[in-house]
């Protein structure tokens, strides 16, 4: 049987204050929650032009989640999202629970992204944004990991967390910061 | 032919788009993640708008005030559609004058604009806020 303790609040306190977070929240994102935690965001950070950068990675972050979480009936804890500040950067950590056969695909797109410089990053962009009509446009098509990959400036760091054979945690982390 | 409002939602902008004076805006933020309910009917009536001017349409000069502070990677193809159907508008000899606002200190946004202006052809005029 499971037993938290009282001190589980306090390590969790610790955990957080040590890694700078200012905002998280771990369980299922809806709309209304993601709007709070935008405008939460945005009163966090005093700096204008980094603040307008958090805010473009953060709803793509967002998104992600909301969008590419994998839905298991009964779970309570599908993603988690993460802003916090390393010495020189505020970075944005998501991570999110995938199908395993996914996280091929998925790496094979972070390693592309990661390889390319802002120039090739917009043009892969632009190829997109250019290559069919919107009727017939369902997804984001990936122009939402090269946008984070533009906005951020930096390369992403990520890892795959096996849970079992059929489930992976994805992990994100997007670095924001002024040059 | 009627025009186009559409009020500020909480993820969604504001559009208006005044067929009488020939002044378009699009305000705000489009975060929506069903963007294809939201921009659908606008390019509907966009592509509508663009038949009813190539037959009807009197005025010379259309204004178009883009006020988006910030647009998701969602909405960008759709924005694309909206400037490409203006574009065709303006081959065939309407003057489109583009406004596209943006913070001074957001570097991003007028990039984007710049894009936009760089695969369509077209040419914006930027006012910094």
């Amino acid at each position: 049987m499971k037993n938290i303790n009282s001190q589980f609040a306090y390590e969790t306190h610790q955990l957080m204050e040590g890694a700078d977070v200012r905002l998280s929240f771990s369980g299922e994102f809806s709309p209304d929650l993601i709007t709070v935690l935008l405008s939460m965001a945005k009163s966090n950070i005093g700096d204008k032009l980094v603040m307008k950068k958090v805010y473009n990675v953060m709803i793509e972050c967002l998104e992600n989640l909301t969008k590419h979480s994998l839905k298991i009936e009964g779970d309570q804890f599908p993603a988690i999202f993460l802003l916090g500040k390393d010495d020189e950067y505020y970075f944005l950590a998501t991570g999110n629970k995938i199908a395993s056969n996914e996280v091929n695909e998925l790496e094979t797109k972070l390693i592309k992204v990661n390889s390319l410089n802002k120039k090739e990053l917009m043009l892969w962009y632009n190829e997109i944004l250019t290559s069919e009509t919107s009727s017939s446009f369902k997804g984001g098509a990936g122009l939402g990991i090269i946008d984070m990959a533009l906005k951020s400036g930096n390369r992403f760091e990520y890892n795959f967390n096996k849970i079992d054979d059929y489930h992976s945690f994805f992990t994100l982390k997007v670095k924001v910061g002024q040059k | 032919m009627k025009s186009l409002k559409v009020k500020k939602g909480d993820t969604t902008p504001e559009l208006d788009f005044d067929v009488d004076k020939m002044e378009f805006l699009l305000e705000g933020e489009s975060r929506s993640e069903d963007v294809l309910i939201f921009y659908e009917p606008i390019i509907n009536w966009l592509t509508n708008f663009k038949e009813w001017f190539l037959k009807n349409g009197s005025s010379k000069k259309l204004d178009f005030h883009f006020k988006l502070e910030y647009y998701n990677s969602l909405s960008a193809k759709f924005i694309f559609s909206i400037f490409k159907i203006l574009k065709e508008m303006q081959v065939k000899g309407l003057e489109i004058n583009v406004f596209w606002f943006y913070d001074v200190l957001d570097e991003d946004l007028l990039e984007c604009g710049e894009e936009y202006e760089k695969i369509l052809g077209f040419k914006f005029e930027y006012i910094a806020l």
